[in-house]
């Protein structure tokens, strides 16, 4: 699975949600009405994917998310429990995770299938596992995939549902890679070596002996850890392969769809050949990403 | 959950109050005043669809207690500016 291009936006929240429509307007080229936060994060990252690189129209969508449109649920469940009333129909329209494919497949032109797939742990690798079994089927040529997650107010009650400490900095982005198979004649910057879910450390320890086999390999590879791999599992990742710690820089703000970042990050300062991305869940499964620069 | 008291509201405050409110909740990026009393809202320069019209009716519901049933009732009702104010001021009378 190739990497054609990627686009992103990431920002760090701390008093106040910046307001989106004006970057929703150049990354659409027009104003979009009726969407919230999550919806004008996907068309914000995707625009920027998609701006030098346009996909061929029966791109496939795939769209994940930790935890969805939190803002629009809790816009709805507000107005029903609290008030007692019945949801607004926009508001409840949106509830619909996949309503957002519909304004990306509207305003670039895309006629594909289109997915929203969540996963509250490793959402960008669940939809790219996705993608690469639709591309490896060939039942596609192309996928536009991305992860959003959005912040919501007040941030102390939004660390709450994170179940992260209170002095935790929080964010939102959106990540966006446009992907092709393998057999993709034009250039592309990378290729999607491996995207797997592992049962356990075991399983882990094993795939990675047979990664590293030779000497070169970790010469040329950076191991980046995802924001849910404690301190001596990371060390133990870093004995295991031998290979560079590397961190996107400057640290991003937690939220669900953290490596995309670090793998936005990746393509854009090429600090190696490959990129080692490895999270874990609380289940102590581990969830692994291998990129190779093109 | 009424929040205006319809007895104290006058026409013209109740015409300015409804542009807002369809600015509003339609998220359009308009002056509420630039919208004229008699202007076609659902399918003319505004651009509102049946959607628009369904969150209108709604947002009246919650802020007058004027609830708009379908069909020929609310398509009169959501007419305009004017004919949206009548239908919530007819509705006091009666």
């Amino acid at each position: 699975m190739k990497i054609i291009a990627h686009g992103h936006y990431a920002e760090k929240i701390e008093d106040a949600l910046p307001p989106l429509k004006e970057l929703v307007k150049e990354a659409t080229g027009e104003p979009v009405r009726r969407v919230g936060r999550f919806i004008q994060l996907a068309l914000i990252g995707a625009g920027r994917c998609l701006t030098a690189n346009p996909a061929p129209k029966n791109t496939g969508v795939y769209l994940t998310s930790g935890r969805g449109d939190l803002e629009i649920t809790l816009d709805v469940l507000e107005q029903m429990v609290e008030h007692g009333l019945p949801p607004k129909p926009l508001s409840f329209i949106n509830t619909v995770s996949n309503s957002a494919c519909f304004y990306l497949a509207k305003h670039f032109g895309l006629h594909g299938r289109s997915h929203f797939v969540t996963r509250r742990h490793a959402p960008l690798e669940s939809a790219l596992q996705l993608a690469a079994l639709d591309l490896d089927h060939g039942s596609l040529q192309s996928a536009l995939v991305g992860s959003v997650d959005i912040c919501t107010m007040p941030l102390a009650d939004h660390r709450t549902r994170l179940c992260v400490p209170a002095d935790t900095a929080v964010g939102e982005g959106s990540h966006w890679f446009l992907l092709s198979n393998d057999t993709y004649p034009g250039t592309t910057l990378a290729t999607i070596e491996a995207v797997i879910l592992l049962p356990d450390k075991d399983a882990l320890q094993q795939w990675l002996a047979t990664q590293f086999l030779s000497p070169q390999s970790p010469a040329n590879t950076v191991l980046a850890c995802g924001q849910h791999i404690d301190t001596p599992t990371r060390l133990l990742l870093q004995h295991l392969t031998g290979c560079s710690a590397w961190a996107a820089s400057p640290e991003p703000p937690w939220y669900d769809s953290h490596c995309g970042n670090t793998l936005g990050q990746f393509l854009q300062l090429r600090p190696a050949r490959t990129l080692l991305h490895i999270d874990s869940d609380p289940a102590g499964r581990f969830n692994v990403l291998q990129v190779s620069l093109s | 959950m009424t929040t205006v008291d319809l007895t104290t509201l006058d026409l013209a405050s109740l015409k300015t109050d409804l542009k807002s409110l369809i600015v509003v909740e339609c998220d359009k990026d308009i002056e509420p005043g630039s919208i004229d009393d008699d202007a076609i809202l659902i399918g003319g320069d505004l651009d509102l669809d049946s959607l628009d019209a369904l969150q209108i009716s709604m947002a009246v519901k919650n802020r007058y207690g004027v609830s708009i049933e379908g069909g020929p009732e609310a398509r009169r009702a959501l007419k305009s500016v004017n004919t949206l104010a009548d239908t919530i001021l007819n509705f006091q009378r009666d």
